[in-house]
């Protein structure tokens, strides 16, 4: 009996340090299992934001290097330029043992004239100390070749080479939005008669009064057309109005969806309504000419004294007019296109005043001025312009949705320019030569991996 | 004769015992308590952890390959008000290898593993300027089948990428964090939450995040929204 109950008490003993022994084991293990996550996670913090610091510093080195060449060094900058012998396998600046690897990719879209080229470099950041990696993909578009002008949300194109940075300090014009601003002598092809021999459906290699007499059914001679609104109606469609001479008043204003203009010339005053790809077009006559639509070509032989908006809204939401005027276009107004829900990404009217020998004359500078009244806030216009001759800006604050191209400028305020393309077809004439330049640096993405 | 205890010395000893037994009951139990309470705040450390680190992660993706499609369109990548918090982003991306068109249900891309079925996806021209959502049905070949007609037409090289919408929103009866994903329910993230406030600085990019358990711990952390920024 005495030997069972010692063998009992050492049974118990046992099951006691096993038990114990098990607690113990089980509240360290969780302890260090804790303390092991803990690490972990803190050490993989730390490590993950090391790389991310050098991945920041080297994505700022990186755009610096981007926009510190000049492309046009280089034949096909997208191989020519991005590639390992520019932007090698480097090291971490902080810490040496971070290798930071480039990987580029292109590819090319052909416009018209011009190649769009989208570069894509995904650059890796990683230790070979962890098992963690920092990625970033970031890409590069750029355009290269024959670019129409109005590309450029502002593009100063000055005989002699001036220094952009100063001139943009002194000058004030602010680009918010896209793309980048051009400063200093580019070549650039301006067909003034090329543009205007399409917009009049004029074959041959000159533009000659002749021809333009032809066209609107006038006995052939060298004498320009009669002072006056002409309408040049061909192909089921009313192909453009010409205007000979000077216009007071030019007019743009919507309603729904019909485009009104009214110009005023010598007391006179003329409405035409039309409604944007569709075959609706009406006189000041109200006359209407049934199926026919309106190619929304306006050339002005002349200045235009005052360029205006009616109303709440110059444009509808499907316009997109082009005006070309011989010598200056004064801007009295905002011109504005009327809100709509679809989202605007070009503008609905692209002014052009350039030099054509055969429209030249006194009293004819080409030239674009902004000189509003009664707007306090400031003066907003949505158009793309392209003009040699120079562009004046009399207001204190000026705020362009569209694009200038000029060659010279004379800004008496601040000119914002928000870049919205013109799908006006003159980017066909008035364009680049050989040129390329970088429009968008974007980070997509920056990622563990 | 039988010698047995007096009732004095059973009393005594019963007390004793009684005495011996409720320190140690009290003992086990106090130890108990410690054991809970140590546990209880390394799991809530650890959900803390756990949040804090999702919702830095999906604050620093917020509007990652998603910068350009916003710009242009103008939709919102990263929406919040006082106690809630919507981020988008996107989690791969393709360009279309041939044009899409209006009506049809199928475009091509490159086949990757993001491209998978039910995900949400975003396709959009800058160039014709127009955009739209829409969802992965199945693969047919090469082809991606979507789930909606197109509603508009693609040129190629127009851009589709997989989304991942996240949204944060705080449960005040249930002093609950939950976090959605996409077209999910909102899921626990934390419990004994008190408050969960975000606030914006669109100066400098930047959310100012704050958590607060049993109106006691708080957390907060300042957070630069990389991907937002464009260049």
């Amino acid at each position: 009996m005495k030997h069972r109950n010692n063998s009992g008490n050492i049974m118990m003993v046992i099951l006691l340090v096993v038990l114990l022994t098990f607690l113990g084991l089980g509240l360290m293990s969780f302890s260090t299992l804790h303390n092991w996550i803990r690490g972990s996670r803190t050490h993989k913090l730390s490590a993950v934001a090391k790389m991310r610091s050098e991945l920041t510093y080297y994505l700022h080195h990186f755009y610096l290097e981007v926009f510190g060449a000049d492309i046009r060094d280089f034949g096909r900058p997208e191989t020519d330029f991005f590639n390992a012998d520019h932007f090698p396998d480097t090291t971490g600046v902080i810490d040496h043992r971070i290798k930071i690897r480039n990987s580029f990719s292109h590819r090319t879209v052909p416009k018209n004239g011009y190649d769009d080229i989208r570069v894509t470099d995904v650059i890796d950041v990683v230790s070979p100390v962890h098992p963690y990696g920092i990625r970033a993909e970031v890409s590069i578009d750029m355009v290269c070749g024959q670019i129409p002008l109005t590309f450029f949300p502002f593009f100063l194109n000055t005989a002699g080479d001036i220094p952009g940075e100063s001139f943009i300090e002194g000058n004030h014009p602010v680009n918010g939005g896209d793309g980048n601003m051009v400063i200093g002598g580019v070549e650039v092809e301006r067909d003034t008669g090329g543009f205007l021999m399409d917009c009049l459906g004029i074959q041959g290699d000159e533009l000659t009064w002749a021809l333009i007499r032809m066209k609107f059914g006038f006995e052939l001679s060298d004498q320009p057309l009669p002072n006056g609104v002409h309408l040049l109606e061909e192909g089921g469609a009313v192909r453009c109005i010409f205007i000979q001479g000077d216009v007071e008043r030019l007019a743009f204003f919507a309603e729904g969806d019909i485009q009104k203009i009214r110009f005023v010339r010598g007391g006179m005053s003329y409405e035409y309504h039309y409604k944007p790809g569709e075959d609706y077009f009406m006189h000041w006559n109200d006359r209407r000419l049934e199926d026919k639509g309106f190619d929304e070509k306006i050339l002005v032989n002349g200045n235009i004294g005052s360029l205006e908006q009616v109303g709440d809204a110059a444009f509808t939401a499907s316009s997109n007019i082009t005006l070309f005027a011989s010598g200056t276009i004064v801007i009295r107004t905002n011109l504005l296109a009327a809100l709509d829900s679809k989202v605007t990404l070009s503008t609905h009217l692209t002014l052009l005043s350039c030099f054509e020998k055969l429209f030249g004359g006194e009293g004819k500078t080409p030239g674009i001025v902004v000189e509003t009244v009664h707007i306090e806030d400031g003066a907003e216009i949505q158009v793309s312009i392209v003009t040699d001759g120079k562009v004046v800006n009399k207001n204190p604050k000026l705020k362009v949705e569209g694009g200038i191209y000029c060659e010279e400028l004379e800004n008496q305020g601040v000119i914002e320019v928000n870049h919205l393309k013109s799908n006006s077809g003159c980017g066909a004439f008035f364009r680049t030569l050989d040129f390329k330049t970088i429009y968008h640096f974007h980070i997509r993405s920056m990622e563990e991996v | 004769m039988i010698k047995g205890f007096s009732i004095v010395e059973v009393l005594v000893v019963l007390a004793l015992t009684l005495v011996l037994v409720s320190m140690i009951v009290s003992n086990v139990m106090e130890s108990n308590r410690c054991t809970q309470k140590i546990i209880d705040n390394q799991q809530r450390l650890e959900s803390i952890f756990h949040t804090v680190d999702t919702l830095k992660s999906d604050l620093t993706n917020c509007g990652m390959r998603l910068q350009e499609a916003s710009d242009t369109f103008g939709f919102a990548t990263f929406e919040h008000t006082d106690q809630s918090l919507r981020v988008l982003y996107g989690v791969g991306e393709e360009a279309l290898l041939e044009g899409g068109f209006q009506g049809e249900v199928a475009i091509t891309i490159n086949r990757n593993e993001f491209f998978s079925r039910r995900k949400e996806v975003l396709i959009y021209d800058k160039e014709r300027g127009c955009y739209e959502f829409n969802r992965i049905d199945k693969y047919e070949g090469d082809r991606l089948l979507l789930y909606y007609e197109l509603q508009n037409d693609y040129s190629e090289y127009s851009t589709v990428v997989v989304l991942k919408e996240v949204q944060y929103k705080i449960y005040e009866d249930q002093k609950s964090l939950k976090r959605k994903v996409n077209r999910g329910y909102f899921q626990p993230m934390i419990e004994e939450v008190t408050d969960f406030n975000i606030t914006y600085y669109p100066e400098s990019v930047s959310v100012l995040y704050r958590i607060e358990i049993n109106n006691k711990e708080q957390v907060r952390g300042y957070i630069f929204l990389v991907n937002l920024v464009e260049k």
